[in-house]
């Protein structure tokens, strides 16, 4: 009785947290069609929703290895740069499927190389990771001479453009991205995995789990993971662009660590991702809609990703205090 | 209320304490005196810490009162609790290791001239003062990085003696000390009391109690169970107290049989911190390795288990040579590993009981990649009852265990994997008598069933009471070696230190 009692109790602190998280964004929704009913038109959901794909796969990506006391700050330069290169392999005249393998290999590389340098040197991987964000950034713009490179393909407009039940499609990418996190950090061993390494890396090595091993395997990840954003990306705008992915680090770590995943690792959740991805996606769709300029909308970014790990850190403060 | 101002430096009245589910303190009271020292006495999870928690500062006080100097204070955060006088030294020590011992006793309030200009000379000679006055020549220069542990614990008293403290709550200092550093630091508490300094010691080593305490107060389950006069008791009087129950005083190993030879160690090394180590170890062993800080004991077991990798040597299990470049190598080749650090090392405190259990052994937690949590419960359950863990569920979170309970968890850890080759670094530190005489049957019920336990402690009663044979160590290389039944405490520590 008492056993089942602790259980319950633990189960229902964690819902609140998640739920204080869903209210919020219950609450953002009705305070912008207060101020705008179009919020609430098919026609913004849809948009807003089209705009949260590429955002919501890449705080995915980030989830788990952030899980893990990872992190990697250079995906916004590593679809930048693969986005153009697959522009300009594709203007060259190969056919677009080898042009979208390419890609993807291409970032998954980076990712790999991201992870081998951080693990065996130790380095720390925001250093790392900025340094590489650095060289994507400027090799980008070398192979696109600074400019945006065309890339209108059928199948691409397609996939950005038509819509299923009137779902747009590419929400479906999301959907299944969803699923397959969500299925791994609950239900399977490498989940577990990342979670025992989050938690405590040492111990989890002492444990005979090959944390380096583990961690390289989920920057490779997330360097995928980018891969597959950056052809969201030329598939939506019809171009590769070598600025395209400067502005995308701030929503999705904002989205990451306002859906709960600390930076000291250990905790974290695909749900939480989600939530977050939700409210930064419905602050920026919002706060347009209303007609706030775009400099605006930056500066509330930047504001709510120190105000979420502000009122984090002094909650954890304060539960450890108690 | 006028008679008590005068007597009693502190008074702790009717504490009580609750967490979600658990009475952590019910109704305790003691007092201490001017210039007393106080032992406090209790198995891991009895109270201690949280009684002790609440007097810095660090819990809020609930029910009860506390009145120091007969004035009744509510201390609602550390920091009021120092300026009241009060300084914990907590077993793992807040030290800056990257600074020298002036700054460290110094820290945050470093002696400026009227220009705003750090004094250095006075400073360092306030320092010294200070340093030489308990009784040591540690040059205030050094980096604290450089002192043993026994000196950084020096520094941290100088510390509280220069922040005027007038209660010193030491929170098992002797955990991490050689013999040398116990000695000396009774001798600076003695010297302490003389000064009128009044001390609670928070110990588990019931010989500590006899060695430099005045009155001594016992806690079990969360209550105040006895308080006496050190003079007017004695040791099994107090474990009484302390377990609530008739324990044998020492406790008695059983003669189990040995097999073969199943573990080999060749002129293993490892840098100049183990210098061709060599020795072997038979089925149903224990086998003891004893020495004093940076004897290389430690290190030894990290190499055993891949955690460092071996400069060189070899290694034989049954007679084939194995090599160990990761844990994962040893834990594959049936080799478990206790650490010495459990909270850094050994457990992950924001998990749960069965994520802890099973985290060696994924494996066979269900076919594929997929978990099966219905097989991951049956496992962690079966050691859970086995070795009878205290907690209310397989779900509750090892930050929430007592260090003993901790500590069966990463037993249980390697007994899942049914390993056959234990390494065991100090794996009674810290943790209640009730938890170790555990421990040690957990040792010996492995060895019957053919497994070796390694142990490294530093406590040569448990030693010798456990052990079959002891390997002793000194500056990385094996000074020699002993059978237990034929040996002494003091031969053992003459080996270690000559």
């Amino acid at each position: 009785m008492e056993q089942n009692l602790t259980k319950k109790k633990k189960s229902a602190f964690k819902l609140t947290d998640t739920l204080i998280l869903v209210i919020a964004l219950l609450a953002l929704c009705i305070f912008f069609t207060a101020i705008n009913k179009s919020f609430f038109s098919y026609d913004n959901i849809s948009i807003l929703l089209k705009n949260m794909v590429i955002t919501g796969i890449l705080a995915l990506g980030l989830t788990p290895l952030m899980i893990a006391r990872g992190l990697d700050i250079s995906f916004g330069a590593s679809i930048s740069f693969t986005g153009v290169f697959m522009a300009f392999l594709y203007d060259k005249g190969l056919p677009l499927l080898l042009v979208l393998i390419i890609g993807v290999i291409l970032a998954t590389l980076i990712g790999l190389l991201n992870g081998w340098l951080i693990e065996t040197f130790e380095l720390i991987p925001i250093i790392l990771t900025l340094g590489m964000l650095s060289i994507l950034s400027a090799l980008g713009y070398v192979i696109s001479g600074a400019k945006s490179l065309s890339m209108l393909t059928d199948p691409l407009y397609y996939f950005a453009t038509r819509t299923f039940l009137k779902i747009p499609i590419s929400i479906f990418l999301l959907i299944i991205f969803i699923i397959i996190y969500w299925f791994i950090l609950t239900f399977t061993k490498v989940g577990r995995i990342i979670y025992l390494i989050g938690a405590n890396p040492k111990a989890a090595m002492l444990s005979g789990i090959k944390v380096k091993n583990v961690r390289i395997y989920l920057y490779t990840f997330m360097g995928s993971v980018a891969g597959i954003a950056s052809i969201v990306l030329i598939a939506m705008t019809g171009v590769g662009n070598p600025l395209a992915g400067t502005k995308m680090a701030l929503p999705v770590l904002s989205a990451v660590v306002l859906g709960g995943i600390s930076l000291a690792g250990g905790a974290g959740s695909v749900w939480g991702t989600i939530v977050g991805v939700l409210i930064v996606s419905v602050i920026f769709n919002g706060l347009s809609v209303i007609n706030v300029p775009s400099y605006f909308i930056q500066m509330f970014q930047g504001i709510a990703l120190i105000l979420i790990v502000s009122l984090y850190e002094i909650r954890n403060k304060r539960a450890a205090r108690r | 209320m006028n008679n008590e101002k005068n007597n009693f430096i502190l008074q702790m009245k009717h504490i009580s304490k609750n967490f979600p589910g658990v009475k952590a303190l019910d109704d305790v009271s003691f007092d201490l005196k001017k210039g007393e020292i106080l032992g406090l006495l209790g198995e891991n999870g009895a109270g201690k810490s949280t009684l002790i928690k609440i007097l810095s500062g660090d819990y809020s006080l609930e029910e009860g009162e506390i009145y120091i100097n007969g004035e009744k204070k509510i201390f609602n955060n550390p920091s009021e609790s120092l300026k009241a006088g009060i300084r914990v030294i907590y077993q793992e020590l807040n030290t800056f290791e990257a600074l020298t011992v002036t700054e460290n006793i110094f820290a945050g309030e470093l002696i400026k001239n009227k220009f705003g200009i750090v004094n250095w000379s006075k400073m360092t000679k306030k320092a010294k003062e200070i340093i030489n006055n308990l009784g040591s020549n540690i040059n205030p220069n050094e980096y604290m990085e450089n002192l043993s542990v026994g000196g950084k614990q020096l520094i941290e008293i100088a510390k509280a003696i220069r922040k005027k403290a007038t209660i010193l709550v030491m929170d098992e200092p002797t955990s991490a000390l050689s013999e040398k550093d116990v000695l000396n630091l009774y001798s600076v508490i003695k010297k302490l009391k003389s000064e009128g300094v009044s001390i609670i010691y928070i110990t588990h080593r019931i010989e500590e109690i006899f060695e430099v305490t005045d009155r001594v107060v016992v806690l079990r389950d969360s209550k105040k169970v006895g308080e006496v006069l050190t003079q007017n008791t004695n040791k099994s009087e107090l474990v009484n107290m302390i377990v609530g129950r008739k324990l044998s005083e020492q406790y008695k190993k059983q003669d189990i049989k040995k097999g073969k030879i199943i573990f080999e160690v060749k002129n293993l090394s490892y840098l100049d911190k183990v210098k061709n180590v060599s020795f072997e170890a038979r089925e149903g062993e224990i086998v003891a390795f004893f020495g004093l800080l940076g004897s290389g004991t430690h290190t030894l077991f990290s190499v055993l288990f891949g955690d460092k990798k071996k400069t060189s040597g070899e290694i034989f299990i049954e007679g084939k040579k194995i090599e160990i470049s990761h844990p994962f190598k040893a834990k594959l080749n049936k080799i478990g590993y206790i650490p010495y650090d459990r909270k850094e090392e050994g457990v992950a405190l924001s998990l749960s009981i069965k994520q802890n259990i099973t985290a060696t052994n994924l494996e066979e937690i269900g076919k594929g990649f997929v978990l099966d949590k219905k097989i991951e419960d049956q496992h962690a359950k079966k050691w859970f009852d086995k070795l009878k863990i205290k907690a209310p569920s397989l779900n509750t979170l090892l930050n929430s265990l007592s260090g003993g309970n901790q500590q069966k968890v990463v037993v249980a850890k390697w007994l899942e994997r049914n390993s056959r080759i234990i390494l065991m670094s100090e794996p009674t530190r810290g943790i209640d008598i009730g938890s170790k005489a555990e421990i040690y049957e957990i040792a010996e019920d492995l060895c019957k069933q053919g497994a070796v336990v390694l142990i490294v402690s530093g406590e040569l009663p448990e030693i010798l009471s456990i052990s079959d044979r002891v390997i002793v160590m000194k500056d990385g290389k094996i000074s020699g070696e002993f059978i237990t039944e034929k040996t002494s405490q003091e031969e053992l520590m003459h080996c270690a230190t000559a």
